[in-house]
């Protein structure tokens, strides 16, 4: 199927905002003209925000006031014995060179010995964001087919009603928040159902199968909070796109609803959506905070709550940061992914 | 004075009469006297020590052998390590408990327990104490403890290099270079002043012994005495341990494993308890409801662990006046404090650092425990300068615990001169900027002996001395009691709470307001039996599954 010229819009107007590709002046193109424009239009800011975000962290957890000696030491301990602790892991320098000291480790990959623990950041900090990332690309990997299925089959022309109580539905489940969906999730099915673990103990120390076990509920508490917000998004998206006078066009040709939905709807639906999951994506990493405390599982959210708990700053800086790319790094990828999908600006 | 000693089987030899009925009658419970009673005082949050509860769930049937016990906790968190000096939180005290011993416990009556000492001596002048250690203890890599490994980690304790919250108490008392090695089996402590309450700072968990010569690296492979040995450990998320096959009582522990698994959220937990998954739990006041609507779950209760309280500058007005110390005692309604701060799990103070149904209470301390005269504090206030009352703000740690208890205080003082607002200040930094440095402020202890206790907050120059209190007589009444032993002791200790309630004629004692002492609850199925040993841990050598 040949695609359909739309005589409506300019490229650069079906761009979606701030596309790179639609920045390439006419007759400047060529690939590294694309690269240096992404590198300066994306890296150079994201490195920027980097920056910023790390004299953000390093202030507000040194403007809280959290007196890290205190918080290892006790309540108990002397002035001298505080003091003494201060000054053998450097926190009675002045606060300029400690942040100095620290982004220069930091960006040499030497994220600190963890005052609290005297054990590396970077051992403390990895596991958990494994685990995490792991979580989260489960729940994503669940939730998109089902939301975009889920979409579609709202999207489509039917009865009044049956869009109505299904809109209703999608919007009740999307207002719950997510630890009250957890919890209902741990008395139904675990406590009186008895299909899953309660908690997430078989990460540390069951089978594997246990320690995938472990990964269920989180999942779904994820899931659940994920799809009536992507299926939305996707519904508006893929009815847009048939109004358009192409979409018509496909129809008046006689082509099949599947090849019409699939061939012309989606692609072109695409861009939204694959913005709106790179949105749910960074939701999700910030969700995870509170679906990970619900389930007690051991990921990076449990880690940063019970590190400002427990003041090890060097832990909540480290964690701060890696959450920084994280988001940084999932809207690099979905610009990427949306100039790679859409399809007229495949060919720009 | 000769100790008593413990069996094999855990019964504790030479409790008197005495003590058992006034164990018995603190707990309400008899049935879990037997095999609690061996618990040792522990350091939670803080490094306050806490004596063993006499209550212990499941009264009966024989509890079959092996199983692994699953303690389910938010305490467990990254920071955390296993050097018993610098640990704070309350799940790796748990875990401390497990691993490691002391010279000494002491249990619910204050009395001292032998561990690692299997008996001990000390002269009339309680300056030297001489203590006969446990023979055939071995460390969990099996190479025997002596008294050199015991020596050893007390000097650490004691050296200001170590980071210990117990430094200042055994460097008070204690000689430099007055640990001594006698032999492999004894060990000697020479005392620069009389301390009859050595023994109880000894069994503090700061004290546990490790083994001498121990890096840092070293305390990491938690290597203790005690009933388990570590399996496993991933700070801030959970540990498993391992029966100890030599260990040195024989019968103990019953099960074949603990696992500590971090759950942070309170309902989670309590589920996972209810599930099946983990075996007990901590539950809050306002999680009671639940567990008693559950029939498989049942609420054991370490009974008076805790204590949250009101410190008063008695340095700045309006307590500088000891008749607004007064008054304020006589205002605070402490019935509703106990009912809306704790559900009603709590046993009333008179402002001083013992309890209802406490050995050292006697009929006057139990009539501040229990009378609120509110006319009396307005005459009281009116003398004082304060007609009309006074505002105050009451600033508390922003933690649910002393949030709830700031918040009963304000409503067991309304209607009273006393006008209270509360201010909830993030538990984060409240420590650095408010306690001690506030005229107002709420401040928490855990349960220990009152004259250890006021030795740290009321002598004229303690350390923790909140209210700022400084009264010779005071001190003189400290002096004294560290300086008897026995029936003259426990007259002593009633003496300084008196005197710590109300003070000498009109002097309104000091400026701290301890309405109660509250219960931890712990939860479990009732297949389980659980015996809490502090108000943060359980004695695992006794836990177990009933058959």
């Amino acid at each position: 199927v040949s695609e359909v010229p739309n005589p409506y819009f300019s490229e650069t107007e079906l761009a979606p905002h701030g596309d790179i590709r639609a920045a390439v002046p006419p007759g400047k193109g060529g690939t590294a003209a694309v690269i240096w424009l992404f590198v300066r239009s994306r890296f150079l800011p994201a490195l920027i925000t980097l920056w910023l975000i790390s004299v953000i962290v390093f202030a507000s957890t040194h403007v809280l006031g959290i007196n890290v000696a205190r918080r290892v030491l006790g309540r108990e301990a002397t002035p001298e014995q505080l003091a003494a602790f201060s000054k053998a892991h450097g926190l009675d320098k002045p606060i300029f060179d400690q942040y100095t000291s620290w982004l220069s480790d930091f960006v040499k990959g030497n994220w600190g010995m963890s005052a609290a623990s005297v054990r590396p950041v970077s051992e403390i900090v990895m596991p958990r964001l494994v685990n995490t990332l792991i979580l989260a690309l489960v729940a994503i990997i669940i939730a998109l087919p089902i939301s975009i299925a889920f979409g579609i089959y709202l999207a489509r022309p039917g009865s009044r009603v049956r869009e109505l109580v299904l809109t209703i539905a999608n919007v009740s489940v999307a207002a719950i928040p997510v630890f009250v969906i957890g919890i209902v999730l741990i008395y139904a099915v675990s406590v009186q159902l008895g299909w899953t673990p309660v908690d997430s103990t078989g990460m540390s120390f069951g089978s594997w199968k246990d320690k995938a076990a472990a990964f269920i509920l989180p999942a779904a508490t994820l899931v659940i909070s994920l799809i009536p917000h992507i299926s939305r998004l996707t519904q508006v998206s893929v009815r847009e796109t048939m109004t358009t006078p192409y979409a018509r066009a496909a129809v008046l040709r006689g082509l099949s609803r599947r090849t019409i939905t699939y061939g012309h709807l989606m692609p072109n639906a695409a861009g939204p959506i694959i913005n709106v999951v790179a949105l749910d994506l960074i939701w999700l990493i910030g969700g995870v905070i509170i679906v990970e405390n619900v389930f007690g599982f051991p990921g990076l959210g449990t880690l940063l709550v019970e590190s400002i708990g427990a003041g090890d700053l060097l832990v909540v800086q480290a964690v701060a940061m890696v959450f920084g790319v994280l988001f940084i790094g999932i809207g690099i990828t979905a610009d990427i992914f949306v100039t790679v999908f859409n399809p007229r600006l495949r060919n720009a | 004075m000769k100790s008593g000693t413990e069996d094999e089987g855990g019964v504790r030899r030479g409790l008197t009469r005495r003590e058992m009925l006034q164990a018995g009658a603190v707990a309400g419970l008899g049935a879990g006297l037997l095999g609690t009673s061996l618990g040792a005082a522990a350091c939670g949050s803080g490094g306050t020590a806490a004596p063993s509860s006499p209550s212990a769930s499941g009264s009966a049937g024989a509890l079959k052998p092996g199983g692994i016990f699953t303690l389910a906790t938010d305490q467990l968190f990254p920071k955390d390590n296993l050097n018993p000096l610098t640990n704070t939180t309350d799940g790796v005290d748990a875990l401390e408990g497990i691993l490691r011993e002391g010279l000494v416990t002491y249990d619910f009556t204050f009395t001292p327990q032998p561990r690692l000492a299997e008996s001990w001596e000390v002269n009339t002048e309680a300056t030297e104490y001489t203590f006969h250690l446990r023979p055939n203890v071995t460390w969990h890599d099996g190479t025997p403890f002596t008294a050199k490994d015991a020596a050893w980690s007390l000097e650490r304790v004691m050296s200001p290099d170590g980071g210990s919250g117990m430094m200042d108490r055994l460097t008070a008392s204690i000689e430099k270079n007055g640990v001594i090695v006698v032999d492999d089996a004894t060990l000697k402590l020479k005392l620069k002043r009389p301390d009859s309450l050595l023994l109880l700072a000894l069994s503090n968990q700061q004290c546990y012994f490790t083994k001498a010569d121990s890096t840092t690296a070293d305390f990491e492979k938690g290597v203790g005495t005690g009933p388990f040995k570590l399996k496993s450990w991933n700070p801030g998320q959970s540990y498993e341990v391992e029966k100890y096959a030599g260990y040195w009582m024989q019968g103990a522990p019953i099960l074949d494993g603990v696992r500590g698994i971090q759950i942070p959220e309170a309902s989670t937990k309590l589920q996972s308890v209810a599930s099946g998954t983990a075996s007990a739990t901590q539950v809050s006041f306002d999680q009671l409801a639940v567990v008693n609507a559950n029939t498989n779950l049942q609420i054991t209760p370490y009974e008076k662990g805790i204590t949250y309280n009101v410190v008063c500058d008695t340095t700045v007005k309006p307590f500088s006046d000891p008749r607004v110390r007064q008054a304020i005692k006589l205002s605070l309604d402490r019935k509703t404090v106990i009912d809306v701060a704790y559900a009603g799990q709590a046993f009333a103070s008179p402002d001083a650092w013992v309890a209802m149904g406490d050995p050292f209470m006697d009929d006057s301390l139990t009539t501040m425990a229990t009378t609120m005269d509110r006319a009396k504090a307005a005459q009281l206030m009116s003398d004082a300068g304060y007609p009309n009352g006074v505002d105050l703000t009451l600033k508390a740690p922003g933690d649910p615990l002393h949030a709830n208890f700031s918040l009963a205080v304000v409503a067991g003082l309304k209607g009273s001169p006393f006008r209270v607002t509360a201010k909830q200040i993030p538990a984060a930094t409240y420590w650095d900027t408010v306690w001690m440095k506030d005229p107002f402020c709420v401040d928490d202890w855990n349960r220990r002996h009152p004259v250890e206790c006021a030795a740290l907050n009321c002598y004229s120059n303690a350390p923790w001395n909140e209210s700022k209190w400084k009264d010779p007589q005071m001190d003189a009444l400290l002096s004294k009691a560290y300086a008897t032993q026995g029936d003259a002791l426990a007259q002593a200790t009633t003496e300084v709470c008196q005197y710590m309630a109300a003070g000498g004629d009109g002097s309104g004692g000091s400026g701290e307001l301890i309405p109660a002492y509250l219960n931890r609850l712990w939860t479990a199925q009732k297949s389980t039996k659980v015996v809490p040993w502090t108000f943060s841990m359980l004695d695992t050598r006794y836990c177990g599954f009933y058959a």
